[in-house]
């Protein structure tokens, strides 16, 4: 599903004094299948455009058109919200928070039953999206709460895989997860990709970036500072980012002699060939 | 001096499985000690048994040499900081000063102080300017500055950080990192322990201790932990990118064990 944000503007307690400009005329498109991420530092505006995405907070001016969901500051109009939920899956900072079943099984039922599937068939696509993130039958009837926090989040991300959404949004999906945990969760995600989801990850590991994004969008106090590649967000001089070590090396080793197409290396691994032809 | 001395601790949330299993260790006063694990291990548990917020089944924690009861807890937490990883639910004030004050009045500074030190930390987390704002609009990274900076104002003994950065972007954490630095340098005997998945950060500290299962597995220097395959392998920690670099390297037919830098790596390679 491609997305068009126009001229999409939003702020924080608008009638106070401590009124916070969040995002100020946001213009940018995503299209159909795509890998990109939102970036910025904390406080950059990041996550409130992606709550904009499925209706979580509705802008103050401008418009999200996504297929041909439209949606306006006028709440009114909004009716098709629930059907595009449908569509977009949003994983939010610690998900395990949000867990409240009594069940491992009934938790990742809850958001097929709630679309409208039938108990059997929300059943069926809760056992699916466990069985997708790795926890086999017999956490089916375990409550979530003995959990642990890798567990959990294991959980929550099944609680969105159910519905099988179009789009997923992910808001610092590895945050507190051990190096194992990390990579399996974007190892799903990838998954997730290939089986045809657009994603979009809200994110400051640049080394995440590095390995898995197409193309991001820098934020900076609510605006949008850069669109492209992350390797030409890395090179640009106007953004001030910390670049992925990895990065960092290629240039250095292409100051000093190599020419290494930045746009191939996405572990280190990618490096090895460029050496030995050097080297030999 | 020991600081902390940790003698045969267990704790069980629930009947049979442990969090904290008949784990004994020492962190030195005035040293970093980073402790790493994969998640589950009891790492977080730990720390809200040093702090008292858990109490024990059995063993000891002893700080300065008193132990850690109903007595004493309260004078050992004078000494504690502690930042938590979801900086929602460490959040007491209204706004972002009042949030810093709020630790301080409970030290009992006088309140003519308060502005100045709330200042001065806010400023070392860069949130001098929004010090008038709710923290219910601040993003979770912002929050978590917010946190530390409070942590830092009561001027701990000992600061314990329990994935405290985890939602700041890279150049706020060096920026946090840094601060830390000179608070060290300000204050030699500052005891920190980190709480951390991050290798590129524990790599700052003195020392690594890896946990596993509830107990203290194995301890040492960040390069003795890190550098180690097997270690790694078996606790799933992961490589800092120098270390997984000169490996690759190796597996490809490279002699670069003597290599200590990328500044090394890079100049073996042009050569």
């Amino acid at each position: 599903m491609p997305i068009n944000i126009n001229h999409l503007f939003h702020t924080y307690l608008k009638k106070s004094p401590q009124r916070v400009e969040a995002l100020k005329d946001i213009n940018i498109s995503i299209e159909d299948h795509s890998y990109v991420a939102f970036l910025g530092e904390t406080g950059s505006g990041k996550s409130t455009l992606a709550q904009h995405l499925n209706a979580l907070l509705l802008p103050d001016a401008g418009e999200i058109v996504i297929d041909d969901f439209v949606i306006t500051p006028k709440k009114r109009k909004n009716k098709k919200i629930h059907e595009l939920r449908k569509h977009i899956g949003m994983v939010f900072q610690f998900p395990e928070y949000q867990l409240f079943e009594e069940t491992v099984e009934k938790d990742v039922a809850f958001g097929p039953l709630n679309f409208g599937s039938s108990k059997e068939e929300a059943i069926k696509l809760a056992h699916e999206a466990l069985k997708k993130v790795g926890l086999d039958k017999s956490y089916y009837l375990r409550s979530p709460f003995e959990l642990s926090g890798g567990e959990r989040r294991r959980v929550a991300l099944a609680g969105i895989f159910a519905i099988k959404p179009d789009i997923l949004i992910l808001d610092e999906p590895t945050v507190g997860l051990d190096h194992q945990g990390s990579k399996d969760i974007m190892n799903l995600v990838n998954k997730m990709y290939e089986e045809g989801t657009s994603i979009i990850l809200i994110t400051h590991d640049m080394s995440l970036v590095n390995e898995y994004v197409q193309k991001v969008f820098f934020l900076e106090n609510g605006e949008v500072k850069f669109v492209g590649k992350p390797t030409d967000l890395f090179a640009s001089k106007d953004i001030d980012i910390e670049v992925p070590n990895l990065y960092r090396l290629v240039n250095k080793l292409n100051e000093n002699g190599y020419s290494i197409d930045l746009n191939k290396i996405r572990t280190i691994k990618d490096l090895i060939p460029y050496i030995k032809e050097k080297k030999s | 001096m020991e600081k902390i001395v940790i003698k045969n601790l267990s704790y069980s949330y629930s009947a049979g499985n442990k969090a904290v299993d008949d784990l004994s260790l020492q962190v030195e006063q005035g040293s970093f000690v980073s402790i790493v694990g994969h998640n589950g291990s009891g790492k977080s548990t730990l720390a809200k048994l040093i702090v008292g917020l858990l109490r024990a089944n059995s063993g000891e924690i002893i700080v300065d040499g008193v132990q850690l009861e109903d007595k004493s807890l309260n004078d050992i937490r004078k000494k504690i900081a502690i930042v938590f990883q979801n900086p929602d639910n460490q959040f007491i004030g209204s706004t972002v000063e009042d949030d810093i004050a709020f630790g301080l009045e409970n030290r009992q500074i006088p309140s003519e102080e308060m502005p100045e030190i709330i200042k001065k930390y806010a400023t070392y987390v860069k949130m001098e300017d929004y010090l008038k704002k709710e923290p219910t609009y601040l993003s979770g990274g912002q929050k978590q500055r917010v946190a530390i900076a409070g942590a830092l104002a009561l001027k701990p003994e000992i600061l314990i950080l329990d994935e405290a950065t985890a939602m700041i972007d890279a150049k706020g954490k060096r920026e946090i990192f840094l601060t830390i630095k000179h608070m060290r340098k300000d204050n030699p005997d500052l005891t920190i322990i980190s709480i951390t998945h991050e290798v590129e950060e524990a790599l700052l500290s003195d020392r690594v201790i890896v946990m596993e299962k509830g107990k203290a597995v194995c301890s040492g220097s960040p390069l003795e932990v890190f550098a180690n395959k097997e270690i790694r392998e078996k606790y799933k920690l992961q490589a800092p990118f120098l270390i997984s670099l000169k490996e690759e390297l190796k597996d490809a037919g490279f002699d670069v064990d003597n290599l200590n830098d990328i500044k090394e790596v890079v100049n073996y390679l042009c050569r």
